[in-house]
């Protein structure tokens, strides 16, 4: 089948889901009314509040919710064959996504615009709120060591993103003194920036650079997640306009050109998919479907990190309520298309299916190799991009979005160890070095933990995805509350929590299983907490509902 | 910098754009890169403190403009790394307020981080102007404060 199907197919379904299912849960489930007052309006400040067009919040909210996840679960999930992945990115992005995302919005925008770790204890109440808090803590943790192994296993495949991939650093230092002291106008370094960027493109192409087989007994993934710790530890206590400011100027850019880029080239190449459509003789080491695959994708069909976003700051500037539709849909759309755009570069982007089968050889091997492998080929059919190019290309924009997670993430748990120290009263902990040393350690541990010294850590990405799909879950719970206490059908969001968690639940069960037969006792205690997690939000959320149902009939009686 | 817009006569409505970054992480950062949030509010911290400057220095320009001029004037708070965003903006106003394709050139490649644009042209850049300053190149609002204010609310 030619992947242009796979393309069409995808955004018109994407499109029927905005043009009917949003436009149902807007009028009947939400009943976005254009009278009503939105907190932008009522607590009007022109510093959080702030009435805001809907294509300028669209692309505020867009930019802020994209990001490499929903590039890497959509790539590691092609492993069963790309209908399944097809199907969850497509349906979960309408059904899930979509009112998930919008709800969440919806919900901030009728509660003064708090956020949704906020709304979960007014709504729910406080146990839900420290779940949430523990539920963030847990995706701290995870994050950066996914990203690290992430981008070592990329430097690794394709030594020729590593000079590009760690230029950027000195762009974006110059870019961000241009901006912030100089004050310099945006347009000129962010063009001279991209080119630049584009330019060390060309040179790590014709100069790749590899790690020794083995230093320290670790092999050369295993190194490159400790230097991109340092790296992170390093830049993590850099004043955030150095570097970690204009890095999203780059990436920013990088985003729409990548996007805009692998489009163009579907439309011009046209190529088949070769990868099967349900994939039946998968590697041993791969887990069942079905509950593993809502977990691999969690970003690109529903997460829960766009709940953060949706409350945090967007909620804040809605200037007419109906716009939550557009803003809040859309948004989830454009994270879908990401993820399109990675299942048709990891499915099309072979020769033959022997080609694609030498990259999926076990759970976790293909991934962000066959996305920047297949996507590069695809690329090739732009004139002027060579195949090797387009890979590097691809390589390094996979790269940077998760480097700069990596820089955040590093920094908010030092704030979290920082924290811990005030609170027990321990003064060595509340500076800046012990905390970063620790926090990193954390995050090391976790990398190292999972085996294969450092370069097994994709194990972890089902953790990663479970988490997150907790945290949706539990704000489709702030959500089916808030809709029940008005009295209005919850079906559309209780279905959605409930596959969620039942799904997240089974899968901590496949994966508790598996982590103590593979004896990862480190894997094996992390699944355990989200396991209790998970649970909890489910007792939670029975309670809730409960008292939710008994509220509303008390008041229509 | 003109001290009054060539379009005093306005065919369209005045347009000014506040450009300033949002105090969080934002493009392609991006699922994962926005947890700052709930923590640092419990912190009572800022992951940006800069950032958070800014914007609330903007906050009093932006007051008085909404206050004084109500609907008269139409106000874009836009973050700079929306760039397309800003870019359409500009050439929209441009369009309606009849600049020639220099001048809107011009404020594309001198769009600031932090700065004010208005009815298509950069009328201040890394600071926020004076009301005053402001006043001088709208005019004098239509409206009396009281049927502004009301009309707001």
């Amino acid at each position: 089948m030619s992947a242009l199907v796979l393309m069409v197919l995808g955004l018109g379904a994407f499109t029927a889901g905005y043009l009917l299912y949003s436009r149902f849960i807007s009028e009947h489930i939400f009943r976005l009314d254009s009278e009503f007052r939105t907190p932008a309006h009522v607590q009007e400040d022109g510093v959080d509040f702030v009435p805001t067009n809907r294509w300028v919040l669209w692309g505020h909210h867009f930019t802020s919710v994209a990001g490499a996840a929903p590039i890497v679960g959509p790539a590691i999930a092609v492993i069963w064959g790309w209908l399944p992945a097809f199907l969850w990115v497509t349906l979960g992005t309408v059904f899930f996504a979509g009112i998930h995302d919008a709800g969440a919005l919806w919900a901030s925008v009728r509660n003064e615009g708090k956020s949704i770790g906020a709304l979960t204890e007014s709504v729910v109440g406080q146990r839900a709120r420290s779940l949430f808090m523990i539920i963030i803590f847990l995706l701290l943790l995870m994050v950066n060591a996914v990203f690290a192994i992430i981008i070592a296993r990329l430097f690794v495949q394709h030594p020729t993103s590593v000079i590009p991939a760690w230029f950027v650093i000195a762009v974006a230092v110059t870019i961000g003194y241009l901006l912030y002291r100089r004050g310099v106008a945006l347009l000129w370094p962010s063009i001279i920036g991209v080119t630049l960027l584009y330019a060390s493109m060309f040179v790590g192409n014709e100069v790749p650079l590899s790690l020794p087989e083995s230093v320290f007994g670790l092999g050369p993934a295993g190194i490159w997640v400790v230097i991109l710790f340092t790296y992170a530890a390093v830049a993590s206590l850099l004043p955030v306009w150095l570097l970690l400011q204009p890095r999203d100027y780059i990436n920013g850019l990088q985003l729409f050109i990548g996007l805009g880029i692998f489009f163009l080239a579907v439309l011009i190449a046209r190529p088949d998919v070769v990868a099967p459509m349900i994939n039946s003789s998968v590697p041993e080491d791969v887990p069942s479907l079905i509950p593993l695959l809502f977990v691999t994708i969690a970003c690109g069909a529903c997460s829960g990190f766009h709940g953060l976003v949706s409350s945090g700051t967007t909620s804040k500037q809605v200037d007419n309520e109906k716009d939550v539709r557009f803003v809040g849909f859309l948004g989830t759309v454009g994270e879908g298309s990401l993820a399109l755009a990675a299942i048709i570069a990891c499915t099309a982007g072979f020769a033959t299916l022997g080609d694609w089968e030498g990259y999926y050889t076990s759970f976790g091997a293909g991934g962000l190799d066959a996305f920047v492998q297949g996507g590069g080929v695809i690329l090739a059919s732009i004139p002027g991009i060579s195949e090797s190019f387009g890979q590097t290309l691809l390589a390094v924009m996979a790269i940077l979005f998760a480097a700069t997670t990596m820089d955040t993430g590093v920094r908010l748990q030092r704030y979290i160890v920082q924290e811990a120290g005030t609170i027990y009263d321990i003064p060595a902990l509340t500076g800046k070095g012990l905390s970063t040393i620790l926090a990193v350690g954390c995050c090391l541990a976790l990398a190292f933990g999972s085996g294969g010294g450092g370069e097994g850590g994709l194990i972890i990405w089902p953790l990663f995805g479970t988490t997150n799909q907790l945290l949706a879950a539990l704000t489709l719970l702030v959500l089916s509350v808030f809709i029940l206490k008005q009295g209005r059908p919850t079906v559309y969001t209780l279905a959605p929590f409930s596959f969620l968690l039942f799904m997240t639940v089974w899968a901590l069960l496949t994966q508790l299983r598996g982590f103590y037969e593979n004896e990862q006792y480190f894997l094996l205690g992390l699944d355990a907490v989200i396991l209790v997690t998970a649970i909890w939000v489910g007792l939670e959320s029975l309670s809730a509902l409960r008292k939710a149902a008994s509220e509303s009939s008390e008041s229509s009686a | 910098m003109p001290k009054t817009m060539p379009n005093s006569g306005v065919k369209g409505r005045f347009s000014v754009i506040l450009i300033r970054e949002w105090e969080r992480q934002m493009s392609a950062s991006g699922c994962c890169g926005r947890l700052e949030g709930d923590f640092l509010q419990r912190r009572g911290e800022r992951c940006f403190p800069e950032r958070r400057a800014v914007m609330e220095a903007m906050g009093p320009l932006y007051r008085d403009l909404r206050s004084r001029y109500g609907d008269e004037v139409e106000i874009h708070v836009v973050d700079p790394r929306n760039l397309f965003t800003i870019f359409a903006l500009i050439l929209r106003d441009a369009r309606t307020h009849s600049l020639s394709a220099w001048k809107a050139l011009r404020t594309l490649f001198r769009i600031p981080v932090t700065g004010v644009v208005v009815n298509g042209q950069l009328l201040a850049r890394g600071r926020w102007p004076e009301f005053s300053e402001l006043k001088e190149v709208l005019g004098d609002p239509k409206a009396t404060r009281e049927e502004v204010v009301s009309g707001l609310a």
